[in-house]
C-alpha cells in the first residue's frame, strides 16, 4: 500500500473499495429514500495535543487519552530518501533498518529482548521516495519510560554492528527480489518515474547493486548528518500526562545536540506532464492487467486542494464514486477502482488505478476516459456533491474514537504549517465547495490528454490495448532493481 | 499470530492474539488490567441474538451482525457461496434500491465493510452516533430479504473472480496456503479456502444462491451487535421495530467438522510462476479453539516467534540467518484446526537448511520445554494484545459477535486471558509434544522458476 497517498490526504483513511451495485444507467444510484436518516450532521470538536518546543529545537506534541493503559509514540524525522545521494539510493531507508540492530549499551538481543518483556513494538524505516523517517512504539502506558529510553537509545546511539548489517541488507535484497515480481510495485516505479523522471520521490527502490555496495561508514555518517532534534518532531498519545511527557522527553532527549545545513532537501520544480505518454512493463505470467493514469496535481497547501479533495472521491474515492459504480458495479472488470492523491510540500501525484482481468483491459481504459471527460465537462450534479460533501463531513465524528488519528491531524498541521484552527474550519471549506470548482480542478489537474498511462501485464495483451492511445514504450523497471 | 483465512472485503483486523479477562498471577510489576467489554445479552422472539455494548466515550456506534455460516457450511460443488453473499448482501431490496446500501452509509459519514471466514461471516458498519436507526435499518433490511436477481449474481461473480484473481491467482504465493489446508485435510469442509474456486463460482445458480439465502441469513442463525454511544432504551425499542418482524428461517444442517487423524508427513512442492524466492509453510493437526489444549498452543506461538527475541526467531532469523521470517501459530477454528509455520527467503538461502533448523528448535521444545521467563514475557504480550484489541466500537463489537458465533460465548472476551494467564509451561512443553510430530504435518514449498532469480541476487 502506497501510504504517503493515504498520509497527505488528511481526510479519511478508506478501505478498498467495497460491495454494492447498480443497474445499467452505470453511474447513478436510483435510490428509494426509505431508510430511516438524520438529517443533521454531529459537529464535534477535535481535541488540541499539548505542544512543547525543546531548547534543541524539538518539537513535541502530546494527546492525552485515558481511556485504555497504552501509550503510543511516533518520532518523524527529516532524514528521508530525499537526502541520500542518487549514488547510495537506499541509504536512509537502510540507517532507518539498523537503528534497533545495535547501540553503544544495548545489543541487537538487549533490544529485542527489552521490548518482547513489556510486549512493546517499536519499529523505525524510512519510504523510498519520501522526507522522512519514522521511529515508532507503542506498549502498556506503566512503562512509558521505559519505551522511551530504549527510543532514546536507538535513536541516538545506534552503531550499526557488522553482522545485522549483513541480515538486514539480505532481507532487504529479498524484499527487492520479490517485487521484481509484484505488479503493484512495478507498476508504481513506471508511474512515478513518468512524472517525476529521474529525481528522488521517482526513486521508489534501490537496486541490490546499490544495497550491497552501501558501508556502515555510509550510515553512520548518514545518521550523524540528519538524525538531529531540529530536523524531529515527536508525536505521543496514551494515557498519560502531557506535562510528564515533557518532563521525561526533556531528560532523554534535552541534551540532544542540534545539526546545522538546511532542514528540507532541494528539489527541482516539478511540473505536470503536458501531453500523454504510454508505458508497458511486461510482467510474463500475469492474469490481470495493472492500470495507471496519473498525472501530477497539487501541494497540500495549494488553494486548490478541498475542492480537489471533493472532486477526487466523486470521481474514484468513495464506494458509490463514478469509476467505481462504472467499471467494478456496472462492469463487473475488477475488485477494486479508485482514484488517490498525495499532497506533500511539492506537487504531488494523482493515480487512477485499477487491476482487471487481461481480456478487458481495452475496454476499461474507454471507461476510465469516459469518466474523465464526464466530470471535466459538465458541472456535478448538486445532489452528488451535497452527498460527497455531506460524506466527507460526516466521518469526523468517527475520527473521535481513534486518538492516534487525531494526533496524526494535529502533525499534519505541524508539518506543513498550518493555522491551529484548520480543521475547525475544515467543514466549512468543504461545504463552500461549488459544482463549478469540481468541475475546474479536474479540467485543470487531470486533464485526459496530459495523464501518463502505464500498464503492466502481459506484454501482447497490454499492448494491443494501448495502441489507441500513443505508441507504447517498454520499460524495463526490473533491470533498474538488479 | 493467529491465523484465520479470513477474506474481507477491505481486510478486518485480524482476530487479536488473545482476547480479554483480568490479568492474574500478577508478575513482578502491576500489570495494567483489561478493561471489560460490557454488554447485555437477549433473544428476540425470532431467535435474533441480541448483544448492546453501551460505552459512550466518542459519538460513535458500530453495528455487526454476525452471521453462523462460512467456508464450512460450503459443500462440495459449491465453494465460495457464503463470501459470494457478501457481495450479493449490498445489492439491494424491497426498500432499497442497487447501490442504495453503501451510498447511505457513505454519504452519512459511515464506513461499513464484511468479512468472510472459515467460520462466519460478519457485516458490519460504523456510524456517526445520531445515524443507530439508519444502521440498524440497513442490516435488517438485509436479513429480512434481499433481492437476488441474475443480473446482480452475474455482476458480483465477476467482481468476486477479480478478487480471487487479485489475492491468489496474480500474486507470489498467492495459493500456498490455499494447497496446505487440500493437502492437510481430506474430510474437513476447512479443506478448502473461503474464496472458493472459480469453477464452483461459475456454475452458481440463482436458484441456489436464493436457497442458501433462505437457510443461513435467518435471524435465528445470527449474532446483532450494536456498541457505542447509544441510549440502550432506544437502541432495544430500536433493534425491536426493525428485527422483530423478520420470521424464523428453517433449521439449517451444519456439516460434520471431523478430520481423521493423519498418520503420516504430507509434502508438495510447486513452482510458482510469480515467485522470485521460495517460501515454506507447514500445518501440524490440532483440535478446535474451544478444546482444552488450545490455550497453551496459543501460548506455544508466542513463545516461538512472538518478536525478535523468541526463540526461533531468534534462532533462524537473526543467529543462524537461515531465513528472512519466520512465524508460527494454531488457528482457533470451531473444528479441528492446523498450528502452521512460515518461512521466507532471502536469495541464497536454502529452504532445507532452513527446515532442518526448524526442526531442531521444534525438537528442543519438544524435549526440554519453555523457561519461565518466555512464558512471562508471552503473558504480558496476550495482556497487551487483548487491551490492544478493544481500541475501537468495531472492534469490539467484532470480538463478542464472532466469540458468540464461533464458540457459543460472547463473554469469552472478557474470560479468555485468564486462561491464557493460567497456561503453565508444563502445558506449553505438553502440547508441543502432543501436535507437533512429523507424522502429524504436511508441507508445501513454493518453488521460483530458475529464470526468476537475478544474477546480482545470487
Amino acid at each position: 500500500m502506497k501510504s504517503a497517498f493515504l498520509i497527505a490526504l488528511g481526510i479519511l483513511v478508506v478501505g478498498p473499495a467495497t460491495a454494492q451495485d447498480v443497474p445499467p444507467p452505470p453511474t447513478h444510484v436510483a435510490a428509494k429514500n426509505r431508510a430511516p436518516v438524520d438529517k443533521s450532521i454531529l459537529r464535534v470538536r477535535f481535541p488540541r495535543p499539548k505542544r512543547y518546543t525543546l531548547p534543541n529545537g524539538l518539537r513535541l506534541l502530546v494527546l492525552e487519552d485515558h481511556k485504555l493503559p497504552t501509550v503510543d509514540f511516533s518520532l518523524s524525522i527529516l532524514a528521508g530518501s530525499f537526502f541520500e545521494p542518487k549514488a547510495k539510493t537506499g541509504l536512509a531507508s537502510m540507517t532507518a533498518s539498523m537503528l534497533d540492530e545495535g547501540t553503544k549499551t544495548r545489543s541487537s538481543q538487549q533490544i529485542a529482548v527489552a521490548l518482547d518483556r513489556m510486549g512493546a513494538s517499536l519499529s523505525a524505516g524510512a519510504d523510498q521516495g519520501a522526507e522522512r523517517a519514522e521511529v515508532s512504539a507503542s506498549g502498556l502506558s506503566t512503562d512509558t519510560g521505559a519505551i522511551l529510553g530504549l527510543m532514546r537509545d536507538i535513536v541516538r546511539n545506534p552503531v550499526f554492528p557488522e553482522a545485522q548489517f549483513q541480515k538486514v541488507k539480505r532481507q532487504t535484497v529479498a524484499g527487492i527480489t520479490g517485487a521484481m515480481k509484484d505488479a503493484d510495485t512495478l507498476a508504481e516505479i513506471a508511474t512515478r518515474r513518468a512524472l517525476y523522471g529521474d529525481t528522488p520521490p521517482a526513486r521508489v527502490t534501490p537496486s541490490i547493486t546499490q544495497v550491497n555496495a552501501l558501508t556502515r561508514a555510509d550510515l553512520a555518517a548518514f545518521h550523524a548528518a540528519y538524525y538531529r532534534p531540529n530536523r524531529a518532531i515527536l508525536g505521543v498519545v496514551g494515557d498519560v500526562k502531557a506535562d510528564d511527557i515533557y518532563k521525561l522527553a526533556l531528560k532523554a532527549l534535552g541534551d540532544w545536540k542540534k545539526g546545522s545545513g538546511p532542514l528540507l532537501a532541494s528539489l527541482p520544480a516539478f511540473a505536470p506532464q503536458t501531453a500523454t505518454k504510454v508505458f508497458v512493463v511486461d510482467r510474463p505470467g500475469s492474469v490481470q492487467t495493472s492500470i495507471r493514469l496519473a498525472n501530477l496535481a497539487i501541494t497540500r497547501k495549494s488553494p486548490d486542494f478541498v475542492p480537489f479533495t471533493v472532486m477526487n472521491r466523486i470521481l474514484g474515492l468513495s464506494p458509490t464514486s463514478r469509476l467505481n459504480l462504472n467499471i467494478r458495479e456496472s462492469k463487473g472488470y475488477t475488485y477494486d477502482v479508485r482514484s488517490v492523491f498525495d499532497a506533500p510540500r511539492y506537487l504531488g501525484a494523482w493515480v487512477a488505478q485499477t487491476e482487471v482481468r487481461n481480456a478487458v483491459t481495452a475496454d476499461t481504459l474507454t471507461q476510465f476516459f469516459n469518466e474523465f471527460r464526464r466530470i471535466e465537462t459538465a458541472p456535478a450534479p448538486k445532489a452528488e456533491l451535497d452527498a460527497a460533501k455531506r460524506g466527507i463531513v460526516g466521518a469526523f465524528a468517527r475520527r473521535m474514537e481513534s486518538p492516534d488519528i487525531l494526533l496524526g491531524m494535529a502533525l499534519t498541521l505541524e508539518e506543513y504549517g498550518l493555522p491551529a484552527d484548520y480543521w475547525d474550519r475544515y467543514p466549512a471549506m468543504v461545504q463552500a465547495v461549488t459544482p463549478a470548482a469540481v468541475q475546474r480542478v479536474a479540467r485543470q489537474y487531470i486533464g485526459e490528454g496530459r495523464l501518463q498511462i502505464v500498464a503492466v501485464g502481459e506484454k501482447s495483451v497490454v499492448e494491443e490495448a494501448l495502441k489507441p492511445y500513443g505508441i507504447p514504450e517498454t520499460v524495463d523497471v526490473v533491470a533498474g532493481m538488479k | 499470530m493467529n491465523k484465520r483465512w479470513f477474506l474481507a472485503l477491505a481486510m478486518l483486523a485480524p482476530l487479536a492474539t488473545a482476547p480479554a479477562g483480568a490479568a492474574r498471577p500478577a508478575p513482578k510489576a502491576a500489570l495494567p488490567r483489561v478493561p471489560r467489554v460490557n454488554f447485555t445479552d437477549t433473544r428476540l422472539k425470532n431467535g435474533l441474538r441480541v448483544l448492546l455494548a453501551r460505552d459512550a466515550s466518542a459519538p460513535v456506534i458500530s453495528v455487526a451482525v454476525v452471521y453462523n455460516v462460512g467456508a464450512f457450511v460450503e459443500p462440495v460443488g459449491h465453494t465460495g457461496f457464503a463470501h459470494l453473499f457478501e457481495h450479493l448482501m449490498f445489492e439491494g431490496s424491497a426498500n432499497l434500491a442497487k447501490g442504495e446500501h453503501a451510498k447511505l452509509l457513505t454519504d452519512n459519514g459511515g464506513t461499513y465493510n464484511g468479512g468472510t471466514s472459515f467460520d462466519f461471516t460478519i457485516y458490519y458498519e460504523t456510524l456517526p452516533s445520531n445515524q443507530l436507526a439508519l444502521g440498524l435499518f440497513l442490516e435488517a433490511d438485509r436479513m429480512g430479504g434481499l433481492d437476488v436477481t441474475q443480473r446482480n449474481l452475474d455482476n458480483q461473480r465477476a467482481v468476486v473472480q477479480e478478487e480471487r484473481r487479485m489475492r491468489y491467482d496474480n500474486v507470489p504465493y498467492g495459493t500456498l496456503s490455499e494447497r496446505l489446508q487440500d493437502l492437510a485435510f481430506t474430510k474437513s469442509p476447512y479443506k478448502h479456502m473461503p474464496i472458493g474456486s472459480m469453477a464452483d463460482l461459475n456454475a452458481a445458480s440463482l436458484a441456489y444462491v436464493r436457497h442458501f439465502y433462505r437457510t443461513f441469513y435467518a435471524p435465528d442463525n445470527a449474532v446483532l451487535v450494536v456498541s457505542g454511544d447509544f441510549d440502550p432504551a432506544r437502541a432495544a425499542a430500536l433493534v425491536s421495530k426493525y428485527f422483530a418482524r423478520i420470521p424464523r428461517g428453517p433449521k439449517p444442517t451444519f456439516p460434520s467438522l471431523y478430520e481423521p487423524p493423519q498418520t503420516k508427513e504430507r509434502r508438495l512442492a510447486y513452482t510458482d510462476p510469480l515467485a522470485s524466492l521460495p517460501a515454506y509453510i507447514s500445518g501440524y493437526h490440532i483440535p478446535n479453539g474451544n478444546h482444552p489444549d488450545a490455550p497453551a498452543l496459543e501460548m506455544l506461538g508466542s513463545v516461538l516467534t512472538g518478536g525478535k527475541s523468541a526463540r526461533v526467531w531468534k534462532s533462524l532469523v537473526e543467529v543462524k540467518q537461515v531465513c528472512t521470517s519466520v512465524s508460527a501459530g494454531g488457528g482457533a477454528g470451531r473444528g479441528p484446526d492446523l498450528f502452521t509455520f512460515r518461512m521466507t527467503f532471502a536469495p541464497g538461502q536454502k529452504v532445507e537448511t532452513a527446515e532442518a533448523a526448524l526442526d531442531a528448535e521444534i525438537a528442543r521444545v519438544r524435549q526440554s520445554g519453555v523457561t519461565a521467563d518466555e512464558m512471562r514475557t508471552a503473558r504480558v504480550q496476550a495482556l497487551l494484545g487483548a487491551v490492544q484489541s478493544r481500541r475501537d466500537s468495531m472492534m469490539r463489537a467484532e470480538e463478542i459477535g464472532i466469540d458468540a458465533v464461533v464458540y457459543g460465548d460472547p463473554n469469552r472476551a472478557n474470560t479468555h486471558l485468564a486462561k491464557l494467564n493460567a497456561v503453565t509451561a508444563a502445558d506449553v512443553r505438553r502440547v508441543a509434544r502432543k501436535y507437533l510430530v512429523r507424522s502429524n504435518r504436511s508441507v508445501v514449498i513454493a518453488l521460483p522458476p530458475v529464470a526468476n532469480v537475478p544474477e546480482a541476487a545470487q
